[in-house]
């Protein structure tokens, strides 16, 4: 990949996974107010929220985090699959990215219940409006831990190389060999 | 000022060199899947004893295929 182009791809990716980061943080703020709010319409409000900003933040985020991170492990020495910490990344980033869907669906039905408010609710609504008070802690918390986990590995970079990535290794420097003129 | 910690013409990260790194599995590599499996482990047990949480809980609320805000508002929601 061509500096430049590789420094944009770079920025690219730091932007949309920071801003994962602190969009779940914030989307963590809205879960504690709807656990600990008082009042019904705080708690209302902050499910919509998270609706919101679920799917038209912390959604396309992940997904651009995703596809950057994979552009960027394609595009530089490090590739995919050779080192276990890029592996480590993809992995937990993928997880997260699934997990992050599954979520996001079963907070559009709660958001749902808390805009149609507790009048003329059936008792199958009436579950899902207890789960409203409850808030939403657990996701986002464990999301953060994840989050977190892949940045100390992507700015450590702990060494260890996978298989296939040594076998890449040996291919490449048995080319440089054949390349390189024997000296008499 | 160039950045020694870069590759000069890739800018990759040279903290690590590849040629330098041990040979088998590391250390924290079979720590860190040690820990994946308790964790995966414990979500099976909670599924299983049916009072945690998991994906079924998800596919139960969800029985109607994915909602998004757009999708509930056009269906008057």
């Amino acid at each position: 990949m061509a500096p430049n182009l590789r420094k944009f791809a770079l920025s690219a990716h730091l932007a949309c996974s920071v801003g994962w980061i602190g969009a779940v943080m914030a989307y963590l703020a809205f879960g504690v107010a709807a656990a600990t709010g008082r009042d019904v319409q705080t708690m209302r409000a902050a499910w919509i929220a998270m609706d919101l900003t679920g799917w038209y933040v912390i959604v396309p985020l992940a997904l651009a985090s995703l596809l950057t991170g994979i552009i960027m492990a394609l595009g530089t020495r490090w590739g995919l699959l050779r080192h276990y910490w890029v592996l480590f990344s993809l992995a937990l980033t993928t997880i997260a990215t699934v997990v992050l869907f599954l979520h996001m669906s079963d907070v559009s039905q709660l958001a749902d219940v808390a805009r149609a408010g507790s009048a003329g609710v059936d008792p199958v609504d009436s579950h899902l409006y207890d789960r409203l008070r409850e808030g939403d802690l657990l996701h986002p918390g464990l999301g953060l831990v994840v989050l977190l986990t892949i940045q100390v590995l992507n700015v450590y970079k702990p060494p260890g190389m996978t298989r296939y990535g040594r076998r890449k290794q040996q291919e490449q420097r048995a080319k440089v060999r054949e390349r390189t003129p024997v000296r008499a | 000022m160039a950045d020694e910690h870069l590759h000069p013409e890739s800018g990759d990260n040279l903290d690590t060199p590849v040629g330098d790194e041990p040979v088998g599995t590391p250390r924290w590599v079979k720590v860190s899947l040690i820990i994946a499996a308790v964790v995966a482990l414990l979500l099976v047990i909670l599924l299983l004893i049916g009072g945690g949480h998991g994906p079924g809980r998800h596919m139960a609320l969800n029985s109607g295929g994915l909602s998004s805000p757009a999708l509930s508002s056009r269906a008057g929601l």
